[in-house]
């Protein structure tokens, strides 16, 4: 079976599975991920009992008010989760390749057949099944939460897969600092203070657009965005699918046209990207009109903590996205497509750092 | 099978390696010898296309280093002079995973991770985990991971560097199977006598720059010149060095390691004697008088006398 999962990987992909298979015995091997699978249970637990035992109590003092007992508790219970994914994975990913530097059985590796994209991908895979894994533990206390009611399992789906889209964040994130940087302290830090940075500066862009393109409030939900602001939205957003397609078109390009080729997988993904980046861009109009009334507070769905909250909220979520997709839809609208904008932020940003790691390691090493 | 025409390798404003040729033919053994920073690992990592070089080129078994690297690391053995081993691995786990690194097919790697085993004289240890094993084992398990690919041509950097005698014995003897099994070698090292048991052929390398490569034997006999005497005096043994230096057949003598006389001697073969006959019948009280055959010690220190520093 896994010869065959093996050699169609190779096939299919041109992707050879060897240093995932590698990462995974020497991750999961051992005391240290029994140690942290405990703490993460352990604290999740924790966390979503300290939140529901006072209410709890008030519901035994004061009446039955089961709704807000399960949401409340859902929401602590995801909120921990996403401080311990972004303090567990970024450290995992930021030491994956500069542990082996600092070992010193990279060059062993690199002398072999593996390509940076094997090594790259391959460890980035593993750290996205233990974080996987790390999600898996707490389902069911999430479970717990829809049982207490006020939690639609749907919800579960969205929190979920909004929490694993940052793990993957994350650890690219992660990543991208172990390939370019020579010591593992030296990229924890780096991505922690990233991740911090981009944090502060999510919640305070929405502030300055604020006072910048104050012009009265649209449905009573505060500022819109306005043309131009949400012109320039559209092209940074296409700027960022643009390198992620340069990136993805560049590394199908090598393998698919193997040396002595008459084209640069290069110049092929930076035609593609910028190509993309163009058609977005004429296409646009739609898209800038509908983003124009959308709420300046919309910027917060890059901070992950401000866009779980509005994802589990639906008044947040109404403030955030109440222009052009949501309205009229109600909550569970206004939820899908935070969530789906959200998510698909996290995966593309996600995307983009994975083939800027794979980049910066080849630029390093060849 | 290697070939580097003017190979280059530039750091800042340090050239380590400066206009490097020769040649390696199939089934050679190549010494690769030099002091500390002469270039030899920047050559050997050139080699391995873990380096580009900045001028001239290389080849292994016929595919250039920059253009075709996949296919010089297919048919390529890279041992580094310092390397790591991962923990919680256990040692076949860790010829699986290098084997899987060279695409070796799943169902052909528990036979050849056997037979490096056995080679390795590691089979018992199969169980064991990698960082339990002692550094000669684990010398001998990078060489076992060298080879798991089974490829023609291996580049060993230092193979028995830090190791003790025993182990160094052990990696010898190793060493001269793989000769037997006609694999291509270019091996560097310090321990020169080693050296000259196992290889056909040497280069040495001095400051980035070749000073000399060809055969072992044709280069000992170019440029040895003559024999090294050892002779040893009970009494006047500064006035005897003196006595020596003068003698026609002699090219120069010199006061060695406990008061032993060496000198290299470049008269007609067979006439030796003629200089302990000269050195009695001057008043010398000889009390030995032996020859050292030019080995590739004695020969390295003559050519790398201040080349380069």
């Amino acid at each position: 079976m896994s010869e065959a999962l093996e050699t169609g990987l190779y096939r299919v992909f041109r992707f050879n599975p060897c240093v995932a298979v590698h990462e995974l015995r020497l991750r999961m091997r051992g005391w240290r991920p029994f140690i942290v699978l405990l703490a993460y249970a352990g604290i999740a637990c924790a966390a979503a009992a300290l939140a529901w035992i006072p209410l709890a109590l008030e519901q035994h003092r004061f009446g039955p008010r089961a709704i807000e007992i399960g949401r409340i508790t859902f929401a602590v219970l995801a909120h921990t989760q996403l401080t311990l994914i972004l303090l567990i994975v970024p450290a995992y990913a930021a030491g994956a390749v500069t542990m082996e530097r600092e070992k010193r059985t990279l060059e062993m590796l690199r002398a072999s057949l593996v390509t940076p994209s094997d090594i790259v991908s391959g460890k980035l895979l593993v750290i996205l099944a233990f974080g996987l894994v790390l999600l898996i533990t707490s389902v069911p206390v999430a479970s717990w939460c829809v049982l207490l009611g006020g939690v639609a399992p749907e919800e579960v789906f969205y929190v979920y897969t909004f929490l694993f889209a940052v793990a993957f964040f994350a650890a690219a994130l992660g990543m991208l600092y172990s390939a370019r940087m020579r010591r593992s302290m030296g990229a924890i830090v780096a991505a922690y203070g990233t991740l911090i940075a981009t944090g502060v500066l999510s919640m305070l862009i929405p502030l300055i657009l604020a006072q910048l393109l104050l012009r009265g409030s649209s449905s009573g939900s505060g500022p819109t965005l306005g043309i131009n602001a949400a012109f320039w939205v559209v092209l940074a957003f296409s700027a960022v699918a643009a390198w992620t397609v340069f990136f993805v078109t560049r590394a199908i390009a090598a393998r698919l046209l193997g040396r002595g080729r008459r084209w640069s997988p290069t110049g092929v993904g930076l035609i593609l990207g910028l190509g993309l980046m163009l058609v977005a861009v004429l296409a646009s109009g739609p898209l800038v009109r509908a983003l124009s009334s959308l709420s300046i507070g919309a910027f917060v769905i890059l901070n992950p903590y401000a866009a779980l909250s509005a994802l589990m909220e639906g008044e947040m979520a109404s403030m955030v996205i109440h222009g052009p997709f949501g309205g009229g839809r109600g909550p569970t609208g206004l939820q899908f497509w935070l969530w789906a904008i959200s998510t698909g932020i996290f995966v593309l940003l996600g995307v983009g750092l994975w083939g800027g790691a794979t980049s910066a390691f080849s630029r390093r090493h060849e | 099978m290697i070939r580097l025409t003017g190979l280059t390798k530039r750091f800042g404003s340090l050239v380590a390696v400066n206009d490097l040729s020769f040649r390696i033919e199939r089934g050679d053994a190549f010494g690769f010898v030099g002091p500390n920073g002469a270039g030899k690992t920047t050559t050997i990592k050139m080699l391995a296309t873990l380096l580009p070089p900045d001028g001239g080129g290389a080849s292994v078994n016929g595919h250039d280093i920059v253009l075709f690297p996949e296919a010089v690391r297919a048919c390529v053995g890279y041992m580094p002079d310092f390397f790591g081993v991962y923990d919680d691995m256990k040692v076949w786990e860790y010829l699986d995973f290098f084997a899987a690194a060279y695409r070796v097919p799943a169902p052909k790697r528990p036979g050849l991770i056997g037979d490096v085993l056995e080679l390795t004289d590691l089979g018992d240890k199969r169980e064991e985990y990698v960082d339990a094993l002692s550094r000669g084992m684990k010398q001998r398990l990078c060489l076992a991971k060298t080879l798991v690919h089974d490829p023609e041509v291996l580049l060993l950097d230092e193979p028995a560097s830090g190791l003790d005698p025993r182990a160094r014995i052990e990696i010898r003897e190793l060493l001269q199977e793989l000769v037997k099994m006609d694999k291509t070698i270019l091996i560097s090292s310090h321990i020169l006598p080693e050296l000259s048991e196992l290889c056909n052929k040497i280069g040495i390398i001095e400051g980035g720059k070749l000073v000399l490569a060809g055969d072992v034997r044709e280069i000992a006999a170019q440029l040895a010149g003559g024999l090294t005497l050892i002779i040893r005096t009970g009494n006047r043994v500064e006035e005897a060095c003196k006595f020596l230096a003068g003698c026609p057949s002699i090219a120069s003598a010199q006061l060695g390691e406990g008061g032993a006389i060496e000198c290299v001697y470049n008269g007609a073969e067979g006439q030796q004697h003629s200089i302990l006959t000269a050195l009695v019948q001057a008043g010398f009280q000889v009390q030995s008088f032996s020859e050292e055959a030019t080995n590739l010690e004695t020969l390295y220190m003559r050519l790398t006398r201040g080349v380069g520093s």
